[in-house]
């Protein structure tokens, strides 16, 4: 049961999926420059980022096109 | 008459939620059941048991009350919730194919089958149990702010403690009877009026707020900076305690065995697409509350009441509701851990010590009366004291140092045995040490925190040791043989898809 070029895109775009959500919650330069005072960007870069990582849970799920027979 | 409503809110709850528990009644005929639920839950379950075990009933109390005094900051349990159902989704396909084919039933059962290993096995558990048990004493505890409030000033603080450790222990009499089955399908009710009906009371308390004179800029400048370069934490710090949490998070037992109850792959990562915009509502309506909040009289004296202060506004109908849903929150996360910890020392434990599989449902029944009944003493023997929460936080920096044999164990099939124990031992002590010369942080580094540090450490090591001294060809064969399970497992899927 060898993988396909296709599967392996896939996995390769999972991968990234995965490590832009870290990065997007994770990288304290993005924090200090959104969360400096300011009220609306900061609440809107807080509320923003994890609506966009929320997002990328379905995505994760239509890439990995699981056995859908067993849910 | 505002006390009798308000302790009747939540024998209301506990009543609806013993009558569901009876009426799906199922004995288990193993302990495997006892300890997964048979593996037999769909994704609105599992979905509902996550968040239930993963947001404790403190969510409404400390989590609030650090939004209301360190204001946006307070918003980092939301990233690091979201990262852990990033990581859920991942974790999914390894830990339940290995979980229904090797008949796991712990995380600590996971790791020693891994890494074929007694000594990883035990030292994950005893790990684990060392962390968690302050935990289920300071759950036990924290119904003592509810039943005071709903008291209406009629309780003191101390006698409202004892009322909660005393109704939370009658409550787990079903948790022992039940075991995760009983656990799984309480989360369902529990998790609807938690995070329900506290986003309902969190979202109309943040209009009330906004429209009456405490709108979110009201807060003040420093409500909306999170610590960065030149701050007193430290630039790092945020970054420190989102990471502990989304990492640290799989590694408490109660919310990685959640996974094995689960009856597919495809049902736990359904359960995480599902839980996140649950968590992402609900966390951004109570952390903006509670900021918001932060402008009313007596909120800067006493943060942590905030969610109670601010459902004064509603009066004694709102405050019961509110109420109600911490009692639903923390049900939920003292029953699963408490079930998590016993079945833990069952199987990991005294299973090894007898050198045998535990397969009588009877010694986890017995193991979670033990620990319920020890958490109960502890609970009232500290009612009045401070230090606990002290001590529940520095678990965090402990538990945290299971992350690389965990994930590393799931997702690289070098790691060995020896690696295992000597991270998990290194970052233990590190940790420990950490602490007590840097409570908060450690300056020098930024602002990490003592469990950061000790698992860059403990990562190291596990790297170290697992390439110079590798597992021998049979058991490497072996751990070849469990990842080829997974890749099959995945491959097997795709066809049926196709």
């Amino acid at each position: 049961m060898s993988t396909t070029p296709r599967e392996r895109l896939h996995t390769r775009w999972v991968r990234s999926v995965v490590i832009a959500d870290f990065v997007l919650l994770l990288f304290p330069p993005l924090q200090w420059a959104f969360s400096h005072g300011d009220p609306v960007a900061s609440t809107l870069w807080s509320v923003g980022s994890a609506a966009v990582v929320t997002a990328t849970l379905p995505l994760l799920r239509r890439l990995s096109r699981t056995e859908r027979q067993e849910g | 008459m505002d006390m009798v409503i308000g302790y009747g809110g939540v024998f209301v709850l506990i009543v609806l939620v013993l009558v569901v528990l009876e009426r799906s009644r199922r004995s288990a005929d193993s302990f495997s059941e006892y300890a997964t639920g048979g593996r037999s839950f769909g994704s609105a379950y599992s979905t509902m048991a996550f968040l239930n075990t993963w947001l404790p009933g403190t969510i409404f109390i400390s989590f609030a009350g650090y939004a209301a005094s360190g204001g946006i900051t307070g918003f980092y349990f939301v990233p690091y919730s979201l990262l852990a159902t990033v990581l859920m989704f991942l974790l999914a396909r390894p830990v339940n194919v290995w979980g229904s084919r090797l008949d796991l039933r712990t995380q600590a059962d996971l790791l020693g089958a891994r890494y074929d290993s007694r000594a990883v096995q035990v030292t994950a558990a005893v790990i684990g149990l060392i962390a968690s048990f302050p935990w289920v004493v300071l759950g036990m505890q924290s119904l003592g702010l509810v039943f005071s409030s709903l008291s209406f000033g009629s309780v003191s603080a101390t006698t409202a403690v004892v009322i909660g450790v005393v109704v939370l222990a009658i409550r787990q009499v079903w948790t022992v009877r039940f075991g995760a089955r009983g656990v799984i399908i309480s989360d369902m009710v529990q998790g609807i009026v938690a995070y329900g009906l506290g986003t309902l009371i969190a979202v109309g308390l943040l209009v009330w707020l906004v429209t009456h004179g405490h709108g979110l800029g009201d807060a003040g400048a420093t409500a909306f900076t999170v610590p960065g370069p030149g701050s007193a934490a430290g630039p790092l710090y945020l970054f420190s305690i989102t990471v502990t949490g989304a990492l640290g998070g799989w590694c408490w037992p109660d919310i990685f065995v959640r996974l094995f109850a689960s009856r597919s792959v495809s049902t736990i990562q359904t359960a995480a697409v599902q839980a996140a915009p649950i968590l992402l509502v609900f966390g951004t309506a109570l952390t903006l509350m509670a900021v918001a909040a932060s402008t009313l009289p007596g909120v800067a004296a006493a943060p942590d009441a905030v969610w109670f202060t601010a459902a004064g506004v509603g009066g004694v109908l709102v405050v019961t509701l509110a109420g109600v849903c911490v009692v639903a929150a923390t049900m939920g996360n003292v029953g699963a851990n408490l079930q998590a910890l016993g079945a833990q020392v069952a199987n990991d434990v005294y299973g090894p010590l007898r050198a045998g599989r535990v397969n009588n449902p009877r010694i986890g029944q017995v193991t979670v009366a033990v620990i319920t009944v020890l958490g109960a003493a502890c609970a009232l023997a500290t009612a009045s004291s401070t230090h606990l929460i002290i001590l529940a936080l520095i678990s965090y920096q402990g538990i945290v140092q299971l992350a690389p044999t965990l994930f590393f164990g799931i997702f690289w099939r070098r790691g060995t045995s020896r690696a295992a124990v000597a991270s998990m031992v290194t970052g233990f002590v590190l940790a420990a040490l950490l602490q007590g010369f840097f409570p908060d942080s450690v300056p020098a580094l930024g602002g990490l925190t003592s469990g950061v540090v000790a698992a860059v450490v403990n990562t190291v090591v596990y790297v170290i040791v697992s390439l110079a001294v590798p597992a021998r060809p049979q058991e490497a064969q072996r751990v070849s043989e469990l990842f080829d399970m997974v890749r099959e497992h995945r491959a097997a899927a795709k066809e049926v898809v196709r």
